[in-house]
């Protein structure tokens, strides 16, 4: 029975799309590849990660935009996270990737160091409605002047506390970087060593030394023209030393207490769960996956955002968290940039696609979802602390190169268990990082 | 004495008694170390997401069945059916074509003087040897070449050819490892080479073959590499992509779905599994070289 | 036995097509790759070849060294210590014992299950600081230890995982003790030898080519183990379980550098051939084939 009425939209959309063809001659028609044209329909082909929502909320969008567009097709190619980037790799390697593409921030240097390697959407401003879009979230996705991605939604990284065990300290949040310090001894004096007033993997600490240290330089960290740091060496002793006083000060878990654990996300630690561990340095983002593991009743609240004294930028790592582009070889650009539109700025497409890519960094979007309420209480706090803060600072994508990261990471861990001195640390941050922005920036 | 003789003998009167139940201790102790996971598994999938990561235990506080159901479902256009029925499309006919292959080409091995044995024998392992990470890129941009991208071809078609040096290997070992009187003497029967592979040798080393159908079923059934890298289509997904589809880096993740799916997934391992161990037990084999 | 060669190249033919076909040419381009500073997202022809300076950088990577280091370890301690629990389960299972099959089948259960989601997180739990370990440490009254996070105990953690994972060269020697006749140990018996007597006399000798067999593949496999570091440790911590083949994969998919990765790939693949060629010479001090036996009588008779 389904069947049957499957084939009769099938046929209906065929005709349907005879008839347009013929009467307004579509250009894309005639251009028609071998990606399985029946009877000159296009099929694009979309690829994405997410979890269960999202699939579920894009493969709706894009049945709207076929209704829409009876002779376009969208396939639907989506993964889980673990392997995607491995595929795409893979793909763009072999010249077999998708038209859509959803990709991270940082991708466009690996994919498109000069800006060729995804198509120049400024080539669409008939099918894109670019007066959405702020110019710095534009520029977040040029490269070479060729406009490459769009993004879907911007995050930062904001401190989210669990508000229940700082209750139960008797502790208010903290909001200057002091009083972030003096929670430490605070929360060992009232409940003990295993509480902590903040935590997070490596990566997380690195962004939240990397804030520490941009809102004192007032500059991006790294330097992508020079290939290198954007700071003093004394600047990076300064990170060593923001790590050495965060773990002696009991604020954060020494490397030692976090890797009893095991290799693991930080929602799925015992102490995240039980609030122990009573804080994330998380993206906005990402952070309902944190909340989301809590055990019984714990409420997870936003914390104002430290800034030192004088501090002109927050330093905040304010960028887009997904972001779509389209395959330079790409056989149907004009209806890729279609189904973008559709997907960012369509009203239908908005609210079809929810909030499931974070909040939508287009204006009209994001409107659309506040009127309908399905923004909650959480994103539209940290919506609304992003736009108080003072954000200027440009970071290098480069920052978030996982060489960069792991670099990172292995100076301070090798710091925290003692085989080098808070000296050796900070010399290594200053001399090994920039030995390695220099290598992997070509 | 007398006194601790007949304690000795009251003693020893039990032994079967006392070594059985030994044997069944040390067995079932061992045995619940091994089951533990997969108790840990089915009872996660009645769990909510804080209950699995804070507790080793299994019996769950407030279960429930929409792990299941909700699982079952996916988060896809098609439900886990598809994704079972797919991973038998891939999976039997390379278990099929793997035995086959390993069989024949191990045969020629083992009893054939052929010319560049060694060096035959030599590539044989380094394909068991080199890390399969590496051959990836340039395996996909030939299979390309091919235009066997979104089918099942890459993950089937090289087993026919015995590509997979470990089982050969294998199962030239359990070749070696046999006397040769009942092949000679079938020789002399009239024979000819290929009558000898199936009628007297395959039936003898039919538990390694078995080995060979498990290994490869197993492995097969777990591989998420190759299939993303060579799938785009989601009809096409096995079990294995399908298993991850919902784990995401902003989302949360109900992991009691992809618990209760991944014990779903694995009931034709273990039940493939239970079957087959009987022939370990009480072969062909014996039988085949007492007759 | 056969001495015809035309028919003998017939039967391994299959494989010869196969490898022209399917590997040959990965094989050489990963080693035509290793000789350039190829990256992963690129079109391989702009790679620039830099001859052997991926394998001098090797000399000058204290993280490749370390990962060598930590990588033999685990092999020399794995390979052992699983064999012989393989082979004494085996035995073992190997008794007519009612319900022995599902002894079999839960013995091989975490076998199956491999790198899955369950295993992590159940390992972790064990293992942890508040873990199932040190629980029972505790009741003893000993104090625990910091398992996974300390640079020398967080490989034992792997190193259990892997024992516990012993399935396949148990089945394997399973099949083995099948293929063993058993009017050997009837004759045995009826000259009174004891039971530990007939296993080292008769089981272990007959047993050696599937032993060599079982050999080969766990220093292949504990060469290229991968998952048991990648899902409970990831190779920290200070890489004190960072095996090489967790650095292969994060160099070439994690940081993009495919040149060295394929390099890192072969330096690995020598030294398993090397290993792989001592036990191969090895075998004809220690392993017993039955065949080769038969061969030289038949050939004296003759």
């Amino acid at each position: 029975m389904s069947d049957l009425t499957l084939a009769a939209t099938r046929l209906h959309r065929r005709t349907l799309l005879l008839g347009a063809a013929a009467v307004t001659g579509l250009s894309a028609c005639s251009k028609t590849q071998t990606s399985s044209s029946n009877g000159g329909a296009i099929t694009l082909r979309m690829s994405w990660w997410g979890g269960t929502s999202a699939h579920k909320a894009t493969l709706n969008a894009l049945q709207l935009f076929e209704k829409r567009h009876p002779h376009i097709r969208v396939r639907g190619e989506y993964t889980g996270f673990t392997g995607h980037l491995e595929r795409l790799t893979t793909q763009i390697a072999g010249e077999t990737a998708p038209d859509v593409m959803q990709i991270n921030w940082y991708w466009q240097t690996l994919f498109s160091r000069d800006g060729e390697g995804f198509t120049d959407l400024n080539q669409h401003k008939n099918e894109i409605d670019f007066s959405q879009f702020d110019a710095r979230t534009l520029s977040m996705g040029t490269t070479g002047g060729k406009l490459n991605a769009l993004a879907i939604s911007n995050a930062a990284r904001l401190m989210y506390l669990n508000k229940t065990t700082y209750d139960k300290a008797g502790l208010s949040l903290p909001d200057t970087w002091d009083s972030l310090f003096a929670r430490g001894p605070q929360f060992k004096a009232k409940l003990g060593d295993a509480y902590y007033p903040l935590d997070g993997l490596f990566q997380d600490f690195i962004a939240l030394a990397r804030s520490y240290i941009v809102q004192k330089t007032g500059k991006a960290l790294v330097n992508s023209e020079t290939k290198s740091l954007n700071c003093t060496r004394a600047d990076m002793h300064e990170y060593a030393g923001f790590y050495a006083k965060m773990i002696s000060d009991h604020v954060w878990p020494s490397a030692q207490v976090r890797a009893s654990y095991g290799y693991l996300p930080q929602q799925e630690m015992r102490p995240w769960i039980n609030g122990e561990f009573a804080g994330t340095y998380q993206w906005n983002s990402a952070i309902e996956k944190y909340t989301d593991t809590l055990a019984g009743k714990q409420e997870v609240a936003l914390a104002p955002y430290p800034m030192r004294p004088g501090a002109t930028d927050a330093g905040l790592l304010y960028r887009p968290s997904m972001m779509f582009a389209v395959n330079a070889k790409s056989q149907h650009p004009r209806e890729s940039a279609m189904l973008i539109n559709f997907l960012l700025n369509d009203p239908e497409g908005v609210r079809a696609m929810e909030t499931k890519r974070g909040v939508p960094v287009s204006k009209t979007a994001q409107k659309i979802l506040r009127d309908d309420g399905l923004i909650g209480k959480l994103q539209q706090d940290s919506e609304d602390m992003l736009a108080r803060l003072p954000i200027n600072v440009l970071e290098s994508p480069y920052f978030e190169h996982p060489r960069v990261r792991d670099g990172f990471q292995d100076i301070l861990e090798a710091f925290g268990y003692g085989k080098i001195t808070l000296e050796q640390a900070g010399d290594a941050l200053y001399d090994d990082i920039n030995a390695i922005l220099h290598r992997i920036i070509r | 004495m007398s006194q601790s003789a007949t304690a000795d003998a009251g003693w020893r009167k039990h032994l079967p008694v006392i070594n059985a139940f030994m044997r069944y201790g040390i067995l079932i102790i061992i045995g619940f170390m091994m089951l533990y996971p997969l108790f840990w598994m089915i009872g996660g999938s009645f769990k909510n997401n804080q209950e699995i990561f804070s507790s080793i235990g299994f019996i769950p506080k407030e279960p429930t069945l929409d792990g299941f159901k909700k699982g079952w479902e996916t988060s896809t256009e098609y439900t886990f059916a598809t994704y079972l029925i797919n991973t038998m499309k891939i999976v039997v006919p390379k278990v099929i074509v793997t035995v086959i292959s390993s069989v024949i080409v191990a045969y020629g091995f083992a009893r054939f003087a052929i010319p560049g044995r060694k060096l035959l024998f030599a590539l044989l392992m380094a394909t068991v040897l080199l890390p399969k990470s590496v051959l990836l890129i340039p395996q996909y941009l030939m299979f390309r070449e091919f235009g066997w991208l979104d089918t099942y071809l890459p993950l089937i078609a090289p087993q026919a050819f015995a590509v997979e040096g470990f089982f050969v290997f294998m199962i030239i070992q359990f070749m070696r490892s046999l006397p040769m009187e009942m092949e000679e003497a079938a020789v002399m029967d009239g024979c000819n080479s290929f009558q000898v592979l199936t009628l007297v040798v395959a039936p003898v080393i039919l538990p390694a073959i078995i080995s060979v159908a498990l290994f490869q079923f197993m492995w097969s059934m777990n591989d998420f590499l190759q299939p993303l890298i060579y799938l785009s289509s989601v009809e096409k997904y096995p079990v294995a992509l399908a298993l991850k589809m919902s784990i995401d880096v902003t989302e949360a993740t109900s992991w009691n779905e992809i618990l209760a799916m991944s014990t779903i997934a694995l009931a034709p391992s273990l039940i493939l599994f239970f079957v087959a161990q009987r022939y370990f037990v009480e072969g062909i084999t014996s039988g085949a070289v007492k007759g | 036995m056969f001495n015809d060669k035309k028919i003998g190249s017939l039967y391994v033919a299959p494989f010869v097509i196969g490898f022209l076909l399917f590997t040959a040419f990965p094989f050489v381009a990963s080693f035509v790759l290793s000789l350039t500073d190829a990256q992963l997202q690129d079109q391989l022809g702009s790679a620039n070849f830099t001859g052997i300076q991926n394998y001098t950088e090797m000399g000058r990577d204290a993280t490749f060294q370390k990962s060598l280091g930590v990588t033999f370890f685990y092999v020399f301690i794995t390979v052992p210590l699983k064999l012989a629990f393989a082979l004494f389960i085996a035995v073992v299972l190997n008794f007519k014992l009612r319900a022995i099959g599902f002894f079999r089948t839960a013995y091989y259960l975490p076998s199956i299950l491999g790198g899955s989601v369950a295993i992590a997180i159940v390992w972790r739990f064990v293992f942890a600081g508040d873990g199932l370990i040190n629980q029972a440490l505790e009741m003893i009254g000993i104090t625990g230890v910091n398992w996974l996070g300390e640079p020398n105990t967080a490989m034992f953690s792997i190193i259990l995982l892997r024992l516990w994972q012993f399935g396949s060269a148990m089945v394997v020697f399973l099949a083995g003790l099948k293929a063993i006749p058993e009017d050997l140990y009837e004759a045995a018996d009826l000259d009174g030898a004891s039971r530990l007597r007939q296993f080292w006399m008769i089981t272990l000798p007959l047993l050696t080519p599937v032993l060599f067999f079982n050999f080969i593949m766990q220093i292949v496999q504990a060469f290229q183990e991968f998952n048991g570091p990648y899902i409970i440790t990831g190779g920290g911590p200070l890489k004190s379980s960072y095996l090489l083949p967790l650095m292969i994969y994060e160099e070439g998919f994690k940081y993009f550098n495919l040149g060295y990765s394929s390099a890192l790939s072969w330096v690995l693949f020598v030294i398993i051939a090397v290993f792989t060629a001592i036990a191969f010479w090895s075998q004809k001090h220690w392993v017993f084939y039955a065949q080769d036996r038969e061969d030289k009588n038949g050939g004296a008779q003759k």
